[in-house]
């Protein structure tokens, strides 16, 4: 093209910056006023969150959660992908419903998944039928509702990780994967050395993708255990402007999930940028 | 999809319209029919915000239908809880218009919301105000006579007869039935309001005050929530009014504390009274004690329909509405006419506690005073602080934010 | 033989995990409340009523809520088409243009929903559309968090229609925005009716923001969190049965984008 009339980039670019500038520079006035004497600038908030210990779980959690989703869903999507793209009748269904999970609403999602893992719920109940003993899904200090939360929320993100290497999968041609065959490779050796090579690009896509969307995890882990439960920044700073009607704090704790954000999400454009 | 051939002015084969944007056509036809449909002008009507939980709404607008049916104009209630009916109340006052017409705010924050509350007629109110208990007229005055009480609550000790036998009515017997049934005792322990008004009842119970974080009696208190707290149920870090009756009602918890809302969440499921009843708080060394809660109804500066809202407050304080709001859902009234227990036994543990009942400090920094209260106690039960260190702690902080505050 | 076995169970079981939730919040939404509270759970309902849902409509709140989700959906679809259209055509065409557009959207999609909520919520008070009847200040939000996706759905549909096209339309003297108008534009119509159903689908789930921007007029995200947090499993779950429709809806629509493995909303 040879005069790209950049104009027409205008309206989008404007709102985004509006939409996001704006909010985002009164977040970082407001988490750097003391609310109690309206100094500017202040680190009143922050010493009040340092002095939380509830903020700090939250700062691990949401250092530790993300990572652990992400390597759950990339493991899940990629092993439907591979499934799905195998010959069988009712690929087709199934693949539809595979995708089901992502378009429900979250808060859907959330809800039927509390009434299963709570203590007298579904789960315990099918645990039981098998003579089994009940296990701590989401009770607050133990490690496996950290793990329900992961899981919980790979089932309702996965079906993003599989659309995508599924269409990157689709885009390997038959003929090298028969090849390979042909020389006697097995189906393992060829996952390995053929398939996972060339799903490369995709597979950084998918991580970049989950990666960013990951650490903006918010409904799962609240309405699941509650803030107290399974803490993260978000929630958090949720919990701070809901429950104390502390904008102050809540801004404080926004501000530095932010900052964590685009710290992380550098390397990981420039990854990207590199495909 | 194919690369079909380029025709001047030709559309290529290869693009037809697909059967997912032909559906969509007619998705957006009748989404549009829909809207048109849905968008009803709104006359008289009146918008009020109640903290109503679910299991209240449907008990509450059977009341309002009476209303609706003298007067002619349609009531919509909106359940909120309190911090958020506070947040759009302040946003609609910073604005200077709204939406809502009549609002419930709940005790303690009637000083900070003050301002943003019109001055009620009092000659208007002359039905009602005699019939009122004046103590609770009063708290509703605050530069003028700017809330009405709507409802009162206090919280009584809920229990499982069939599992416990008798209740618990002391200390002493609280802790022996705590370790008796290891993590069946529940407490509201998440970091919000409804902490401050599970443990400050234990802190009025030894002779203590909201105010002193660290005086003997505090400490007594502490201390015996110390050795409560290894057989807590563990999910109390995170219980709240609603979880928590739902965990009783589902057998996990054997004994709490509540609102009467609870008492009729289980009787509607048949829970109640057999095998869960409602008992007063067992007494501490100076006695038992127990939160008042509960709400006071305003009219916001910027109602749309100001005068008509305070019809409908005048119908809600009127004998006959507070009557029906004690029978169906456990509110009691601050009408001296209207007394607290009639027709119903389930709420007899309640009505027990009525001389006991105190309310929280009615001042404007009483949300970090609760805060310092729920730091403390969460402290000393999920991470086994020791508790005069807490306590101490809770103290400091307290001088240090008082020194940091401008008068 | 054996792979066939393989696959069917699979399958079956895939189907299995996915179908069961989905299950239950139906079975629990015709289940009596007495029901719902029992231990052991019922797997189906023992006396299935529609109770929960007759109150459920009686009461005044769900219409409300639903024509608020149907209201903001719908705008946001508009508004976001609006300003992604002429973006990701530019993008498509000029992809030197198109890699900082990458960058800014990236950086728009991380952002933590909460950390802009808050802040826009207290200013939003100021101008006043916090809490907005018609949901005006959640409409800028929604429009905020889809298009991203919308612009890189229609991005990579606009690459699939070929540049020769627009340049034979130029040479038969039409202006190179004229030429896209009138010839891409309705070659790009199943990319459109695709970004349409995914934004509305983002609008319609969205809780975050619904949740602290809308309080007293509340869509339907928020309302299903205050049934299910606060209330009994019975109504939650019709709640929730309500809300699937849109989304099982828009599945349905979007099938045929998905078996043919061609529905990819997001980077290449």
């Amino acid at each position: 093209m040879r005069r790209p009339q950049v104009w027409l980039l205008a309206p989008m670019v404007a709102v985004l910056a509006l939409t996001l500038v704006y909010p985002m520079l009164y977040a970082v006035r407001l988490a750097f006023t003391d609310p109690l004497t309206g100094d500017f600038p202040s680190l009143a908030n922050y010493a009040q969150l340092a002095r939380d210990e509830l903020f700090w779980r939250a700062l691990r959690n949401n250092a530790l959660l993300p990572a652990a989703s992400v390597a759950v869903e990339l493991v899940l999507g990629l092993a439907l992908a591979l499934f799905l793209s195998q010959r069988f009748p009712g690929r087709g269904a199934l693949r539809v419903l595979v995708v089901v999970p992502f378009a429900l609403p979250e808060i859907v999602v959330l809800t039927i998944m509390r009434y299963i893992f709570v203590p007298r719920g579904y789960a315990n109940a099918a645990l039981g039928a098998l003579g089994l003993p009940a296990l701590d899904w989401l009770v607050p200090g133990s490690a496996l509702a950290w793990m329900t939360v992961v899981v919980v929320d790979a089932w309702h993100v996965t079906p993003v990780v599989f659309l995508i290497l599924l269409a990157a999968l689709a885009g390997i041609p038959e003929d090298i994967r028969e090849a390979a065959q042909l020389d006697g490779a097995g189906p393992a050796a060829r996952l390995w050395r053929i398939t996972l090579p060339l799903l490369r690009p995709a597979l950084l896509a998918a991580l970049l993708l989950r990666g960013v969307d990951a650490l903006r995890i918010f409904a799962t882990p609240l309405v699941l255990t509650g803030v107290e439960g399974v803490p993260v920044l978000s929630s958090y700073a949720y919990h701070q402007w809901a429950d104390y009607g502390n904008d102050a704090a809540a801004a404080a704790a926004a501000v530095t999930l932010a900052v964590i954000s685009l710290a992380l999400s550098v390397p990981l454009l420039r990854v990207r940028s590199e495909t | 999809m194919a690369r079909a051939a380029v025709g001047r002015g030709d559309k290529p084969r290869g693009y037809p319209e697909t059967p997912v944007a032909r559906r969509l056509r007619v998705l957006l036809a009748l989404l549009g029919l829909a809207l048109a449909a849905a968008c009803q002008p709104r006359e008289h009507t009146l918008t009020v915000a109640v903290a109503l939980l679910p299991s209240e709404l449907p008990g509450y607008r059977e009341v309002v239908r009476g209303f609706e049916q003298e007067s002619g104009w349609r009531v919509v209630v909106v359940p909120q809880q309190y911090a958020d009916i506070r947040r759009a109340l302040a946003a609609e006052a910073a604005a200077g218009s709204g939406t809502l017409d009549l609002v419930e705010l709940d005790i303690y924050s009637l000083p900070a919301a003050a301002a943003h509350v019109a001055v009620l007629d009092e000659a208007a109110l002359a039905a009602e105000l005699p019939a009122l208990a004046p103590v609770a007229v009063q708290a509703g005055r605050i530069d003028g006579l700017r809330f009405l009480p709507h409802r009162l609550t206090w919280q009584a000790l809920l229990y499982n007869h069939a599992v416990l036998g008798a209740a618990p009515r002391s200390w002493d017997e609280l802790l022996a039935v705590a370790r008796a049934h290891r993590g069946g005792i529940g407490m509201k322990g998440a970091r919000y309001e409804g902490l401050t008004c599970d443990v400050l009842p234990f802190v009025w119970a030894a002779g203590g005050r909201a105010d002193a974080f660290d005086d003997a009696a505090a400490r007594a208190a502490f201390r015996f929530l110390a050795e409560l707290a290894p057989t807590l149920n563990p999910q109390s870090a995170t219980f709240r009014e609603a979880s928590i009756a739902e965990a009783m009602a589902r057998g996990e918890i054997v004994l709490h504390l509540n609102w009467p809302f609870a008492m009729s969440l289980f009787a509607s499921q048949g829970l109640a009274p057999n095998p869960i009843r409602a008992a007063p708080l067992p007494a501490g060394p100076a006695g038992t004690a127990t939160v008042l809660g509960g709400g006071y109804l305003a009219i916001p500066r910027g109602a749309p329909q100001a005068s008509e809202a305070l019809r409908l407050a005048r119908y809600l304080l009127s004998e006959r509405a507070q009557r029906h709001l004690h029978d169906r859902l456990g509110w009691f009234s601050a009408r001296r006419d209207v007394v607290f227990g009639n027709g119903s036994g389930l709420l007899a543990g309640f009505a027990a506690m009525h001389d006991t009942v105190r309310a929280r400090p009615a001042r404007a920094d009483y949300p970090r005073m609760s805060r310092l209260w729920q730091e403390a106690f969460r402290a000393v039960a999920f991470e086994r602080a020791d508790p005069d260190a807490a306590l101490a702690a809770a103290a400091r902080q307290w001088a240090t934010e008082q020194a940091r505050t401008p008068e | 033989m054996r792979r066939a076995l393989f696959i069917g169970l699979a399958g079956a079981g895939l189907a299995a995990v996915i179908l069961l939730p989905l299950g239950l919040i139906l079975k629990q939404a015709v289940t009596p409340e007495a029901e719902s509270f029992a231990w052991p759970p019922t797997w189906l309902p023992h006396a299935p009523t529609l109770a929960n849902l007759r109150e459920l409509f009686g009461s005044v709140e769900l219409p409300d809520g639903l024509r608020l989700s149907l209201l903001v959906a719908t705008l946001t679809v508009l508004s976001t088409l609006a300003l992604t259209l002429p973006a990701a055509w530019l993008a498509a065409r000029a992809p030197t243009v198109g890699r900082p557009l990458d960058a800014l959207l990236v950086i728009a999609r991380l952002f933590p929903s909460i950390a802009l909520a808050v802040p826009m919520a207290v200013l939003f008070v100021r101008i006043d559309l916090y809490n907005s009847p018609a949901a005006l200040g959640l409409w800028i939000a929604h429009t905020l968090l889809a298009v991203p996706f919308a612009f890189f759905v229609l991005r990579t549909g606009f690459r699939r229609i070929p540049v020769e096209l627009e340049e034979a339309a130029q040479l038969d003297g039409a202006t190179r925005l004229g030429a896209a108008l009138r010839v891409t534009l309705p070659l790009a119509w199943p990319s459109l009716a695709a970004a349409a159903l995914l934004v509305f689908l983002v609008s319609w789930d969205e809780f975050a923001y619904a949740l602290i921007l809308q309080v007293t007029n509340r869509p339907l995200p928020p309302l299903l969190y205050y049934f299910a947090a606060f209330g009994y499993p019975g109504m939650a779950s019709a709640v929730a049965a309500i809300m699937l429709g849109p989304a099982v809806v828009i599945i349905i629509l979007l099938a045929p984008a998905i078996r043919s493995g061609g529905l990819t909303g997001s980077g290449r």
